[in-house]
């Protein structure tokens, strides 16, 4: 194998794992979605940290869908961070995964 | 017409797809399977639409390279002929190997159209033409029985009985009729000239070229092509290659689901 050929598969083997990274990062993305009270909700730590400084008990916050939904915040917090926990351990384990079989 | 469950219930839900068989291809036996494990995946039960055919279409066929007979009109229709209130609608070429659909079933829409995907071998264009709609995706789509849906596929069998004004006035690239741009036009007249926002969570994955295999291994679905291999997780994917949906490696893939 010529010098050229290696480095074409070299090439190849990065690229796929990036390629492999991209879709497991999708599906994580897509799992990150909760659904609360007819809404639809993508925890994120943007969000978990805005609600958990809401003074009040109650709130109204904007789904995915740009809908105001009624939130129970101490409800809803219990199920974003047991749910946000979950899906980031599955990205975590499976990424893992991916680098044992990563050639480069 | 060749259906299934065809007892409607009080809340029903369930699955449909279209499929007729072309010169080439045998999309009833493909969507017999992909439903099978659609069906076991989400736990609903499934119908398969056989429409006869009033015009037909042609696609180019990513294995032999050759433009093929395809009968993709007529989508429209699934309002009436679907036997669910609440109605998920996949392409026969649509696998279904997790749950996350189900929860859209828990949010208030008429219908939901899937906005994003992205292929594993090249980049999709984000637009139907250079100054066209963003793509929408009918691949797969759900919805509800209510006068607002009913709008929604009235409008997109108009664009497809007129589709060479819509495609003139929406400068879509392609003279070849999609149900993926009916879709987006209706979708967008609907809103009031205005781009709609809700959407199937998540980015739909195309498998886009030659398959020679897909296995399983734990939580991960090895995608074999001509030259490379593919990790990916356990997800939802569209498969274009009707040559692999045919064969026996997928018959064996989705027994052993």
């Amino acid at each position: 194998m010529t010098n050229i050929d290696n480095l074409v598969n070299e090439i190849r083997l990065a690229t796929d794992f990036q390629i492999n990274k991209k879709a497991l990062r999708e599906k994580i993305q897509t799992d990150l979605h909760i659904t609360h009270n007819g809404g639809m909700f993508k925890i994120t730590p943007e969000l978990y940290a805005f609600i958990k400084t809401w003074p009040d008990d109650e709130m109204y916050l904007e789904d995915i869908y740009q809908n105001p939904i009624k939130i129970d915040k101490k409800e809803f917090l219990l199920t974003a961070q047991q749910h946000y926990q979950l899906v980031m351990n599955q990205w975590h384990n499976e990424y893992h995964e991916l680098r044992k079989i990563r050639k480069i | 017409m060749n259906t299934m469950n065809l007892e409607k219930l009080e809340k029903s839900r369930g699955i449909v797809a279209f499929a007729i068989n072309t010169e080439t291809t045998n999309y009833v036996e493909i969507a017999e399977r992909t439903l099978k494990v659609a069906s076991q995946t989400l736990a609903l039960p499934y119908t398969i639409l056989s429409p006869e055919v009033s015009t037909r279409n042609q696609r180019f066929d990513i294995d032999t390279h050759q433009f093929v007979q395809w009968n993709n009109f007529d989508r429209h229709s699934v309002y009436e002929l679907s036997p669910y209130e609440e109605t998920l609608v996949i392409d026969a070429d649509y696998l279904i190997l997790d749950n996350s659909l189900n929860k859209i079933f828990d949010t208030q829409w008429d219908y939901l159209l899937q906005r994003n995907s992205y292929a594993l071998t090249q980049e999709w264009p984000s637009t139907m033409g250079p100054n066209s709609l963003p793509f929408v995706w009918a691949t797969v789509f759900a919805f509800r029985k209510t006068v607002r849906s009913k709008l929604f596929f009235d409008l997109v069998g108009r664009v497809q009985y007129n589709y060479e004004y819509y495609r003139n006035l929406f400068n879509i690239v392609e003279r070849n009729f999609r149900n993926d741009y009916a879709f987006a036009i209706a979708d967008y007249i609907l809103n009031g000239y205005a781009l709609g926002k809700q959407s199937i969570p998540g980015n739909m994955l195309t498998v886009d070229q030659v398959i020679k295999s897909i296995t399983v291994r734990g939580s991960q679905l090895i995608i074999k092509d001509e030259t490379r291999s593919f990790v990916i997780p356990r997800t939802n994917i569209h498969i274009m290659s009707k040559a692999y949906l045919q064969s026996n490696n997928f018959l064996s893939l989705v027994d052993n689901l």
